[in-house]
């Protein structure tokens, strides 16, 4: 008895001991963050998923860049439903509670994970030849570049996170805060991360692949940068005028003549990756779908209720959608007029409808831009969302040509024969004013739903360089008849910068005080 | 040699037997004269024994000199001298009720109640008798003082939260670790009929032992065995009916939702007028004649005279049509007609509108929904070996149509004595789950039961054929009973527990236990979609099937080593020491696919092979813990009493430097009613008892911690057809235990020969190391990270009262009382440099004016406070509005925020400012301006309550003549608030075409000036956010007391029975969760944890119960 004892108590010690090593487990099915980075497949895969992050940002282009712009329809929509981001975005009614966004629009969690990739490829990662390593940096650059500009044209300076802080296993969160950067500053970074950019990606070999960022996004994105930094005083950045303009121009130039306009308007649309497009986020059924559904028609509150123009009732879905939208985004029935009935962007971009119990009836409209595919009878939101295209390329160049002093119109009318099939009213040059009233007109008709309205606002100038964003002219009545308001009052002008949402500022002492003026 | 010695002693034996046996006989009978049958006579130190017959009476042939032993289970055990007497009348004397009730501790322990220095409640299993469970852990509300059980779900396979003195977690959650026979597992799918006793095991000096899983306590449970001398069969039946019982939810039929929904949309077309004279509003009539549920343009028939069917049309969908001669005939077929209720307001609705009344839930609720539930048992034993066998069926319906339940359990306990000091004990415990939810169209219980039921009244439900329809909003708001059947959904799970133990005595004192337990828990389920209807002519065809498969094996291997003994019959010491590997592995795959050629079957091989259309996943996770522990309990003469445990638990979640945690626990007790010094009071003051226990113990909560989240994670993705990875989880290497250390003083007191027994604890519970979010700035790109960083402490009091108030021969009462007060405050959050290192608070104005932090969390507040705009009344008239009145606030539900502003300022704006916000009116809220500022902003917010509850308990009491058997138990919470979401929800009108309840009707409007409610209008959050923000108006005080269970019972006189051989038969009939006596009547529960969204309420259930013994 005495000996089972003693075995006993003999094995359960060394199953103890040599047990304690069976407490080591790790991950089966993934990596954990001991064996990542260790071989290019990876890095490859990481950048994939970078692209995936941006793709989950892609409403930020409409909800940033063109919601305020004043084309978008108040109250309720024309068969009732009501509004999506109406107050305070869409009316421009911010307040310090009202803010429209949060979090910086969520963009900081992607600046996290573009920050690491460059973190190690800079640091890391022996294995990449310095091409494959220029290539995943021109792409990391590029993006960091994209996600500064959206936040510096939203609020002015950021706060500039270019490490990745909290990988170390503890956090101290004292160490975390940080201070917002003056908008000089950030606008600089945005310019460091394109240099840096078009510096790895000259290191390697061009891969153009819509869906992916390239070193013509690159440049594209620089077009952008410079003629906002050219045009758009933001606190301490004072608008660089000429030399900026001169740096946009040879952006452009890289691009004019790689790409062509689609003949046929609508099929930008709905042909995915068509030779117009310099870069565009995928989506497909069975991966990703977007908000197209937002955007357009309720069926039980269309059918039976909407009209065609000559006032017969739909009893038919007349766009095939199957399974309808609830329609939170409409734009305003005096912006659609504006379009010219021989425009192919008119009848490409809106299907018309008709509403009211008599006439004149009003109008309503859906967007066409968004309308996904069908399968296995039922709708998919899965159209592409174009980010930069050949005809915004041709439209900078019209911008910057008319501030370098120069004749914007070629430009101009290579946009405009294409929306008219060729029969087109000719464009002749004006004064800078009225140049630049021109091509915010070209603009507004031909990216509509595609983020640049309200930016458009802000940086285009009347003769006086004053924004157009204070002109009456250029703006659009909600009500049919009623006058234009400009989108914002002279005494409104604090509000071209986003008010930054209490979460925000209460969540780091250094923010406390960092609220925008005004608010 | 051996074998002539074994001859020798044979003869011997004989020969004493046949000469010098005796024969005696008797009765044995309770206090009050009943005969007890079945009690166990045996001849101490033989198997020679006899079972009562029906009479009590017994026949044994004995030694002259024998003792015989009597025993019956909830009495004392006799021993009597056979030597000077044949014949025994014996009256059986009860076990002194709860004070000598053996009470099983860890690891197979056992201690008197006399000399337990824990807090340890044992739940009796007369709690599971009457009422009809599908687990174990629905039957807990009220019945242990600080357990609070959180019945929020209806739906019969519902497993309640179960929360031990307010939880560890911030939030207030953390659930007991839950032991089976040894095993750790849930009691989800647990039939409660298997359970033999179950103890909740409290503070931390009882639960020590279990070191790294247990600071939110264990509830340990035990199955049936088989007991030496009882055979027995047993079977019960139970049959139930189960009402539907929505609280206050009463939607308004046809004629009232016409008037109401046609009023609120002129109200809502004509707030105000600009300049020019021209009504405006929040939206315009168009639509009250559009083919729209409160719209006349509604059509019978076609263009060509053909009836419409409306699931084809659009336009026949809702009743509501302008009355005209053509349609009279409807009203034959129940149609009916009335004044249009705008009729006055403009000539253009001067007009009738006939309408049709159909009520969703008449199609899409089963009430009364029947539940069923069996149960057979065998068990018996003798010196040697004990067997139990116990099979069981539940069949429970809900009252949402689909939704069902169904449970096979079987339970097999037998253990052997191989040799003298060898006993074999061997288990199975099988469950077998099938159920099936909500309609699969239903996005969850809060939509289907208050979505779903507002969809408006005007409803055609059907066609002309008689054929259902689906309504015109989808899927998830339609006719959830149209697609039913078209969703096959095989849900099944399996729980095995497998068990063998042998257990080796050394000597009398000293044994060995090896213990080895398999836990299977494996989850199948399958999915297909037939084409179903997703809209007016409108069919989703893309028939998606899916399975998955997922098995959890859990290991657990221990060595128990006990020692007990006795000395001088003073010093008594029951030492323990074991070793333990758990190892869990769960593995599991799934496959998906659509696009099959016809609906027929789900086979996934007929599925499409696009790109794309079918996917597959399979995922392995491991974890292991490994300990030893130790406990001694000793006692000097059952008079002072002390217990030490500890444990060292390694676990493999953690990194390896901060893996292993000592966990200590002691106790100690001292019966003060054994000194010398209180034998005076021992009349009054039969037991007494102080005891004090103080311990340690860990918790690595899977809410925060899995597996491998130390180790952090790359997560995949993908983006155009390829792979990718990101960082998904941020390693945290640095994490350790939480470490909870209780502290808890208690009194057990019993009066007048323990007929009266109060249980006093006070305990505070400090954790520290505490898992907390560190809240990190917006910039850093990470939310929130966990850190060891806060503590946080539960302190309360908690009282247990028994008190038998009648005992004789016919009338019994007994009434159990218990109340327990909990408050659980945070101490220390990691540090973040702002004022009490508070996260996610928001500032309100104080008393002063002054702005002060509130909500979230914050160190020395209590979590769960609400703030809320505060409700002072409904504005009867412009004048007393305050002129300048400016309301900045932000409100829900999507509200759009307009500023709003007393008549005043609104007078002063120009048209274009007007058209940006709106004028505050009579019928509008009379917002409380908390710094009279003029200005309603978002700081303008008082205190209404807190989530929590103070206090929770429960009150049993038992009333008996002869046979008749009356059951109550109540239980009750109090000091919580409920946010109620739903019903301002509904009575703002925020979906814009569905229905409201009847409380609308006490509405402010211009025929009711004195409404309590504010103005019912079209789209409340796009007008003055009456109902679409925080409101005090709809934050109950939700103090509730339920009446969880009536039941009557009757025992047939054992004269009448005993032809049939029945030891026992049983009748019952009970009533379940028959209501709650509460304040807060619109939620559809008040019982804390309840969703503010509606749900799916405990049906109201009447049982019948059937119960035989053989």
């Amino acid at each position: 008895m005495k000996k089972i004892f003693i075995a006993f108590l003999l094995a359960a010690g060394t199953l103890f001991w040599s047990g304690c090593d069976s407490l080591d487990l790790g991950p089966i099915d993934y990596y954990g963050t001991g064996n990542f980075w260790s071989n290019a497949a990876q890095v490859e895969a990481y950048s994939v998923g970078i692209h995936n992050q941006l793709r989950s940002s892609y409403q930020m282009f409409y909800v940033m860049g063109e919601a305020r712009g004043g084309t978008l329809r108040l109250g309720v929509s024309s068969v009732n439903t009501s509004m999506d981001m109406e107050a305070p975005i869409k009316n421009n009614t911010f307040t310090k509670d009202n803010t429209g966004i949060s979090n910086w629009y969520g963009i900081y969690s992607r600046l996290l994970q573009v920050n690491h990739m460059i973190d190690k490829l800079e640091t890391a990662c022996e294995f990449l030849s310095d091409s494959e390593r220029g290539h995943y940096l021109g792409q990391a650059y590029g993006i960091r570049a994209l996600y500064y500009f959206m936040l510096y044209r939203t609020y002015g300076g950021v706060p500039l996170e270019t490490e990745v802080k909290v990988m170390g296993g503890k956090i101290d969160v004292n160490e975390l805060y940080m201070a917002r950067s003056s908008a000089e500053e950030t606008l600089q970074l945005i310019k460091n991360d394109i240099n840096q950019s078009e510096t790895n990606f000259a290191k390697s070999p061009a891969v153009n692949d819509c869906y992916y960022w390239s070193a013509n996004a690159t440049q594209f994105l620089k077009a952008q940068v410079y003629l906002w930094s050219a045009k758009v005083t933001t606190d301490n950045h004072t608008a660089g005028g000429t030399a900026d303009l001169n740096t946009a121009k040879a952006a452009l130039n890289t691009l004019i003549g790689k790409y062509q306009l689609q003949s046929d308007f609508s099929k930008v649309f709905t042909s995915k990756k068509n030779n117009e497009i310099i870069f565009s986020l995928f989506f497909d059924k069975d991966e990703a779908t977007n908000w197209g559904n937002l955007f357009m028609y309720e069926i039980a509150l269309f059918e039976g209720t909407a009209k065609d123009k000559d006032g017969n009732i739909y009893s038919k879905d007349p766009l095939g959608l199957i399974n309808g939208g609830t329609l939170r985004h409409e734009w305003k029935e005096t912006f659609v007029r504006s379009f010219d009935e021989a425009d192919t962007r008119r009848a490409g971009t809106f299907f018309e409808y008709y509403v009211g119990p008599s006439a004149p009836y009003t109008m309503g409209c859906v967007i066409k831009k968004l309308l996904g595919s069908v399968s296995d009878g039922s709708r998919k939101w899965d159209s592409d969302v174009i980010v930069m295209r050949y005809a915004d390329v041709l439209l900078m160049m019209a911008e910057v040509e008319n501030g370098l002093n120069n004749d914007p119109s070629p430009y101009i009318n290579q946009v405009r024969s294409r929306a008219y099939g060729g029969n087109h009213p000719v464009y002749s040059r004006g004064s800078y004013g009225q140049n630049e009233r021109a091509i915010l007109t070209e603009r507004n008709k031909e990216f509509v739903a595609e983020g640049s309205r309200w930016f458009d606002l802000v940086r285009m100038q009347d003769d006086a360089k004053k924004a157009l964003v204070f002109a009456a002219d250029v703006n659009f009545a909600n009500i049919p008849g009623d006058a234009p308001a400009p989108v914002l009052t002279e005494a409104q002008k604090y509000m071209i910068l986003w008010p930054i949402d209490k979460t925000v500022l209460n969540a780091d002492p250094l923010l406390a005080d960092a609220q925008n003026p005004g608010y | 040699m051996k074998k002539s010695i074994f001859l020798v002693f044979f003869l011997l034996l004989s020969i004493v037997a046949m000469a010098q046996n005796k024969k005696v006989t008797g009765t044995v009978s309770d206090s009050n004269g009943e005969p007890l049958i079945g009690a166990y006579v045996v001849e101490v130190g033989t198997n020679n024994a006899y079972t009562t017959d029906l009479d009590g009476r017994f026949t044994l042939m004995v030694k002259p000199d024998a003792q015989i032993s009597v025993t019956y289970i909830g009495f004392e055990t006799q021993i009597l001298n056979a030597a000077d007497r044949d014949l025994f009348v014996i009256i059986m004397m009860p076990d002194t009720e709860a004070l000598d009730e053996i009470v099983i501790t860890a690891y197979g322990g056992t201690q008197r109640r006399s000399k337990v220095t824990n807090s340890i409640a044992k739940v009796k299993e007369e709690t599971f008798a009457t009422g009809i469970y599908s687990n174990p852990a629905q039957a807990l509300s009220g019945a242990v003082a600080g357990l609070r059980v959180q019945q929020t779900s209806g739906n019969p396979g519902a497993m309640p939260a179960v929360v031990l003195r307010g939880g560890t977690d911030f939030g207030g959650s953390g659930s007991p670790l839950v032991i089976v026979d040894g095993q750790i597992r849930t009691m989800n799918d647990m039939n409660p009929n298997d359970i033999e006793s179950m103890e909740v095991m409290k503070d931390a000096g009882a639960t020590a032992i279990y070191g790294a899983r247990a600071n939110n306590g264990v509830i340990l449970i035990t199955t049936k065995k088989g007991k030496e001398g009882q055979t027995q069969i047993s079977a019960t039946a139970k049959v139930s009916l189960n009402y539907f019982n929505n609280g206050n939810y009463r939607f308004l039929g046809a004629e009232d939702y016409l008037t109401y929904m046609r009023n609120a949309y002129w109200i809502s077309s004509h707030l105000w007028q600009n300049s020019k004279g021209v009504w405006q509003g929040i939206t315009n009539t168009g639509s009250l004649s559009g083919a729209q549920p409160y719209g006349t343009g509604n059509k019978y028939f076609d263009n060509n005279g053909n009836v419409l069917n409306g699931n084809k049309s659009n336009l026949a969908v809702w009743s509501p049509m302008v009355y005209t001669d053509d349609l009279a005939f409807l009203l034959n077929k129940g149609w009916k007609k009335m004044r249009d209720p705008l009729a006055g307001l403009d000539p253009a609705y001067d007009q009738d509108i006939i309408f049709k009344e159909f009520m969703l839930s008449d199609v899409n609720l089963r009430t009364p929904a029947t539940s069923q539930d069996y149960n057979l048992s065998f068990s018996g034993g003798n010196e040697k070996s004990h067997y139990y066998a116990g099979l069981g069926f539940n069949y429970s319906n809900g009252n949402a149509i689909t939704n069902w339940y169904q449970r096979l359990t079987f339970v097999f306990n037998g253990d052997y004595k191989i040799k003298d000091w060898l006993t074999s004990y061997s288990s199975l415990n099988f469950a077998d789950a099938k159920w099936n939810g909500l309609p699969a169209t239903a996005t969850s219980e809060e939509q289907y039961f208050s979505r779903v039921f507002s969809v408006p009244p005007t409803f055609r439900g059907e066609t002309e054929d008689g054929e259902m329809l689906i309504g015109v909003r989808g899927t998830q708001d339609a006719n959830q009973a149209i697609n039913a059947d078209k969703f096959i959904r095989d849900l099944n799970t399996d729980k095995f527990t497998l068990g063998q133990s042998f257990k080796i005595d050394f000597t009398k004192e000293l044994y060995l236990k090896l213990n080895a337990t398999w836990y299977y828990s494996d989850d199948k389920q399958e999915s297909f979609n037939k084409d179903y209807m997703t809209n007016v002519n409108r069919w989703n065809t893309t028939r998606n099937s899916s399975a998955y498969y997922d098995r959890t094996l859990d290991q657990t291997y221990n060595a128990i080593l006990n020692y007990e003994v006795s000395i001088k019959d003073q010093h008594n010491i029951d030492a323990m020491a074991g070793f333990e590997y758990y190892d869990t592995f769960n593995k599991g795959f799934s496959a998906a696919g659509r696009g099959a050629p016809t609906d027929d079957f789900m086979d996934l091989s007929y599925t499409s092979t696009e790109e794309g259309a079918r996917s597959i996943d399979s995922w392995h996770v491991r974890q292991r813990i490994m300990s030893l522990f130790a406990r001694v309990n000793y006692d000097f003469d059952s008079k002072y009493l002390i217990s030490f445990s500890i444990r060292n638990d390694g676990f493999s979640k953690l990194a390896k430097e901060t893996r292993w945690g000592v966990f200590p626990g002691v106790s100690a007790g001292w019966v003060i009613s054994r000194e010398d010094f209180m034998k005076n009071f021992s009349d009054v003051l039969s037991f007494a008892k102080l005891r004090a226990s103080y311990g340690l113990n860990g918790n690595v909560s899977p809410n925060w911690v899995g597996a491998y989240t130390v180790q952090g994670a790359y997560g995949s993705t993908q983006y155009s057809g390829n792979k990718g990875f990101l960082l998904s989880i941020l390693p945290n290497p640095g994490l350790m235990w939480e470490k909870s250390r209780t502290m808890e003083v208690g009194l057990d007191l019993s009066f007048m020969a323990n007929k009266y027994n109060v249980n006093l604890t006070f305990y505070d519970r400090f954790t520290k190391d505490k898992y907390a979010n560190i809240t990190l700035p917006s910039h850093s790109g990470v939310g929130v990270y966990t850190s060891n960083n806060g503590s946080m402490r539960n302190t309360g009091f908690e009282i247990e009262t028994s008190f038998r108030f009648l005992d004789t021969k016919n009338w019994k009462w007994n009434l159990n009382f218990n109340a327990a007060y909990n408050i659980n405050t945070i101490v220390s959050l990691p540090d973040n440099g702002l004022e009490n290192n508070r996260q996610n608070a928001y500032q309100v104005y104080g008393a002063n004016g002054q702005l002060i932090w509130v909500g979230g969390y914050q160190e020395g507040q209590r979590p769960g406070d609400v703030y809320a705009f505060k409700y002072e009344g409904i504005y009867k008239s412009e004048s007393e509005i305050r002129g300048d009145l400016k309301d900045m606030s932000t409100g829900n539900n999507g509200s759009n925020n307009k500023v709003l502003y007393g008549p005043a300022a609104w007078a002063a704006l120009s048209d274009a400012e007007k058209a940006k916000g709106l004028p505050i009116q009579p019928g509008d809220v009379k917002w409380k301006d908390v710094n009279g500022d003029g200005v309603i902003d978002n700081f303008d917010k008082v205190k209404v309550g807190n989530v929590t509850p103070k206090w929770t308990g429960g009150i049993f009491t038992n009333l008996s003549w002869k046979g008749l058997i009356l059951n109550i138990r109540l239980d009750y919470a109090l000091g919580h608030v409920i946010n109620d979401t739903k019903t301002p929800w509904i009575m703002g009108n925020m979906q814009g075409t569905y229905n409201t309840i009847d409380l609308v009707k006490q509405a402010w409007s211009t025929s009711n000036p004195d409404g309590y409610y504010p103005i019912y209008v079209w789209a409340d959050q796009l007008g003055k956010r009456n109902y679409a923000r925080q409101t005090s108006q709809f934050i109950y005080k939700a103090d509730y007391l339920a009446f969880r269970e009536v039941s009557l019972a009757y025992q047939l006189p054992k004269s009448w029975i005993e032809k049939l051989r029945m030891t026992n038969l049983e009748l019952s009939v009970s009533g379940q969760n028959l209501g709650y006596l509460t304040r807060a009547k619109n939620v559809f529960s008040p019982e804390y944890g309840a969703s503010g969204w509606g749900g799916y309420s405990l049906p109201r259930t009447i049982v019948f119960g059937f119960k035989v013994n053989f």
